[in-house]
């Protein structure tokens, strides 16, 4: 019986057991994988134009690459007024309801050199905060008559509990400036930056008995006023300077990384304009081109740089604010633009200064502040596309991993196969780089011909097709691949040719793999 | 998209398959306790050939040659599924000594399997796509449906007819239904442009998910004395097994699409959103929709009845005839009928032949050694094909039974 149950048992696990080797086939697949078309329109962005002019296409570059308010220079810095009262005998008793009052307080605002006479609160606020030190309850009444909204000036009373010269109560309340206008010209309308304030205290009058009140008994009041934003101001403003430099970074331009341009013209505007109303005076210090892939750095060379410039002051017409400007017009006959433009910078530093009343109080203190007052930088530059490109290298890279989730399959060969057809008079030649984890070059994969461009002479699109085939060492480190760096090399099919304002290139990629399956 | 193919081939399977077909003897002996461990394995297809479906589930490398060959043996319409399935069950009769019936415990691990291809399906998945370029590929009717589970049982029995009825927890380890009820893909001939045209559905529960979900159901065995013939009396066994209800909530993800699409390439700016790992903006883009709902799907749960047979018969030659249905999966009822030869007082042997699944005939045969207190049982459902590289499926049951 055992003999039996071992031999039924040998049977059983000879049917049932299995091994499990690697199960794999292999596939071939072919399948489109982009399709797309590029033009000039694919360059417009918010300051990236083209133009299409009866003298060929044109490409606009127009950018404001400085702008300052003059917010920035005229604020009322939070401010803390204060004030103290007290009766000048040693000791005294006082009835329920008398009113002690201190009129007219001028109070003097510091803000630098500044020569303030009014000014409209966009946003901000007052607190008001009284401190009694009288034992019995108090009325404290503040009336500023410099801070007016709709013909009504700021007035509180407020009830401050009784307090000692050690514990004195204290009451306190806030009020939104928003929209008040503040008159800084003080009692006598003849001076400047200055707040009046009238303050009452009256004791109790409901209180049954008089009050001892000693000449140490001070009551205190301070006003607080923060955050102040303004949306108007007049006076006089004092002698401002700005010394500046501004970077312009173009990304783009860094993926190029060799070769040479020639432009047949070029043109650059540089229009300072003065929206505030007052004198200005300026000057463009210098302007580089800086190729950070070369190092390269180019010093734009003109005559009219770093001379001093003067713009008048903005002026009011119909209620509008007319900004006046002063212009720079550049170009290959007055500078060395060509050469500017030509290195390609990827940072463009301007270093400037400009000065606000140069000269002092020339108007009598009627320098006037709106929310448009600025001075501004605008650059406008036209580049014809007539452009002639000599092994110009443009890499982009991009993110690429293979090794995403379960590996089931394996590309064993293959190719890529990329059809063109442009009419743009460049070649171009295209090569793949393929980067490791720490951005080392393990695999390189050129195309076997040039994208081609169309000649003068062509009548017709040029029709390329561009067979990208790696080698089995590709396929073997593919996992390692974190990036690719597409590098494009251009060259100009003709020694002059105006790129076409409606040129564009179709172009269609697709794979062609033989993929191992297993698992 | 290789990973499915794993998964279509390897785990999921056609509408199928068999439960245990070792018809037991009717056997009204009083026990005490019973210990039963049985199992089963059933790969059946319509058209794939056991030397390739081996490579598949075992290993080894396919070649083109192997490919073309079982690409010309398809149909429009295949099918192919793995059944397995392995249980433990324990029977007390003795916990109640003045009741009728006693208790059981089990537990089981199942494994049930099913998938419908097209042969244009098949073709794609093994070769790509380049042999058929300008060529239009029909890749419906396609349906995946797959559950595996433990199951674990409480019931009880009744002593003599051994009649009984358990109750189920199922955790599911993953399930899988889908369908594609339209589906056409077409390639020109210079791989310039796709023309896709689909419209299903999936519902996928893997078994990577961190989270399991759980199900509920029923087991019924009931022995059924009918009488024939006026003077003659036979018992019928009739099963339900696993029939329940899966809740779906964790991890699940539905996928729809009811979509056609001329495709050529991506865009440039397509291509970056996809770098970027972007890739919700993908399935939108091709109209695919996603989400995660709970859902309650039946289990795919069989009805079987056989003919029992006394072990203490006189009678050399017996019939045995029998059937079993999947409710919920698309299935034809298979049905078997032999003849049961008692070859000595303690052995057995079943001969049958079967029909259903797919529409073609099997031939079964079973082994049984009884003794007072141990069984044996061992068969097929189809031996003729479970030893031939060019059969269409394999079929292995066993069943070890101790008893006092």
């Amino acid at each position: 019986m055992n003999k039996t149950w071992l031999f039924l048992g040998t049977i059983l696990l000879f049917l049932f057991s299995c091994r499990k080797e690697i199960t794999s086939w292999d596939t071939h697949w072919s399948f489109p994988v982009v399709k797309d078309q590029l033009n000039l329109e694919d360059l417009v962005s918010d300051s990236l134009k083209l133009k299409n002019d009866t003298d060929g296409c044109k490409l606009t570059f127009e950018k404001t690459i400085y702008r300052v308010n003059l917010s920035e220079f005229i604020k009322i810095p939070d401010t803390t007024i204060t004030s103290e009262l007290a009766i000048n005998f040693p000791s005294l008793n006082i009835n329920p309801g008398t009113i002690l009052s201190q009129k007219d307080v001028e109070n003097q605002l510091e803000i630098g050199s500044a020569e303030l006479k009014k000014i409209k609160v966009k946003k901000g606020k007052i607190s008001i905060t009284f401190f009694n030190p009288l034992a019995t309850k108090t009325f404290y009444t503040i009336e500023i008559p410099s801070f007016t909204k709709d013909g009504v000036s700021v007035k509180q009373t407020l009830l401050a509990d009784k307090g000692t010269n050690t514990n004195p109560s204290v009451v306190t309340s806030t009020l939104d400036l928003s929209g008040y206008t503040i008159d800084l010209k003080g009692v006598n309308n003849n001076t400047f930056n200055t707040i009046v304030t009238n303050f009452d205290m009256q004791l109790d009058p409901n209180s049954t008995s008089a009050t001892k009140v000693t000449n140490k008994d001070i009551t205190k009041m301070a006003i607080q006023i923060s955050g102040i934003q303004i949306e108007y101001a007049q006076g006089f403003f004092g002698n401002l300077q700005i010394e500046s430099s501004t970077e312009l970074a173009v990304p783009v331009l860094r993926k190029f990384t060799d070769g040479s341009i020639n432009l047949s013209d070029a043109s650059v505007e540089l229009n300072i304009q003065n929206s505030c109303k007052l004198m200005a005076k300026g000057k463009i210090n210098s302007l580089e081109s800086l190729n950070s892939t070369s190092g390269t750095d180019i010093l734009f060379q003109n005559q009219q740089l770093n001379y001093p410039f003067f713009i008048a002051p903005a002026f009011t017409k119909e209620n509008q604010l007319i900004a006046t400007e002063k212009k720079f017009l550049f170009n290959s006959s007055n500078s060395n633009l060509l050469a500017f433009i030509e290195n390609l910078g990827d940072i463009y530093k301007i270093n400037y200064g400009f000065e606000l009343n140069p000269y002092g109080n020339l108007n009598g203190g009627w320098d006037e502040f709106f929310p448009t007052s600025e001075i501004a930088i605008r650059l406008k530059s036209i580049i014809p596309l007539n452009i002639h490109v000599k092994n110009v290298i443009f890499k982009d890279t991009l993110p690429l991993n293979f090794s995403k989730g379960r590996n089931v399959s394996s590309i064993q060969s293959g190719q890529l196969k990329l059809q063109c057809t442009s009419t743009f008079p460049i070649d171009a030649g295209v090569v793949l780089f393929f980067l490791d984890g720490s951005k080392q070059i393990i695999e390189t994969i050129h195309g076997n011909s040039n994208i081609k461009g169309k000649s003068n002479f062509s009548t017709t699109s040029m029709v390329s097709t561009v067979y990208f085939t790696p080698n089995q060492s590709f396929f073997n480190k593919m996992n390692k691949i974190q990036h690719v760096i597409v590098q494009t090399s251009f060259n100009s099919v003709e020694k002059s040719f105006e790129i076409p304002y409606n040129g564009k290139m179709d172009f269609q990629l697709s794979t062609d793999f033989n993929i191992n399956t297993h698992y | 998209m290789h990973k499915y193919v794993v998964l279509f081939f390897l785990f999921f399977q056609l509408s199928l398959l068999s439960q245990m077909t070792l018809p037991t003897f009717l056997d009204t002996t009083l026990l005490k306790h019973e210990l039963i461990i049985q199992g089963k394995a059933d790969l059946y297809s319509s058209t794939l050939q056991n030397g390739f479906s081996n490579k598949l589930l075992l290993g080894g490398t396919i070649s083109s040659n192997e490919i073309s060959n079982q690409l010309n043996l398809l149909t429009n319409n295949n099918s192919i599924g793995l059944e397995a399935n392995s249980e433990i069950e324990y029977r007390n009769y003795a916990i109640f000594p003045q009741k009728k019936w006693g208790i059981l415990f089990k537990t089981s691990a199942n494994t049930t399997n099913s998938i419908h291809y097209t042969k244009d399906l098949f073709g794609i998945l093994f070769q790509g796509n380049y042999p058929y370029l300008g060529r239009p590929l029909q890749l419906n009717p396609s349906i995946v449906q797959s559950v595996s589970h433990f199951k674990f049982g409480f019931g009880i029995i009744h002593k003599q007819t051994k009649s009984n009825v358990s109750f189920n927890l199922f955790r599911l380890e993953n399930y899988m239904s889908s369908c594609l009820d339209y589906g056409a893909l077409y390639v020109n001939d210079s791989s310039s442009l796709t023309l896709i045209d689909l419209k299903g559905y999936s519902i996928s529960y893997l078994p990577n998910s961190k989270r399991r979900n759980l199900g509920f159901g029923i087991d019924l065995d009931l022995k059924i004395p009918i009488t024939v013939f006026d003077d003659r009396t036979i018992t019928l066994n009739l099963i339900a097994k696993n029939f329940g209800i899966g809740i779906l909530s964790k991890d699940v993800h539905y996928y729809s699409t009811d979509t056609n699409h001329i495709f050529q390439g991506l865009t440039t700016n397509e291509i970056g959103s996809i770098l970027s790992n972007k890739t919700s903006n993908l399935l939108d883009s091709l109209q695919i929709y996603s989400s995660t709902a709970k859902r309650f799907t039946p289990l795919i749960g069989y009805i079987q009845f056989d003919k029992l047979n006394s072990k203490d018969t006189s009678l050399r030659y017996q019939s045995i005839f029998g059937a079993r249905m999947y409710p919920s999966i698309s299935y034809i009822p298979y049905v078997y009928g032999g003849v049961e030869i008692k070859c000595s007082s303690k052995i057995w042997l079943g001969i049958h032949e079967n029909f259903g699944i797919t529409n073609t005939f099997r031939t079964g045969v079973y082994l049984k050694i009884i003794s007072k207190h141990f069984g044996f049982h061992i068969g097929s459902e189809n031996l003729i094909d479970s030893f031939r590289t060019n059969g269409k499926g394999r079929s292995f049951q066993c069943k070890l039974q101790w008893r006092i």
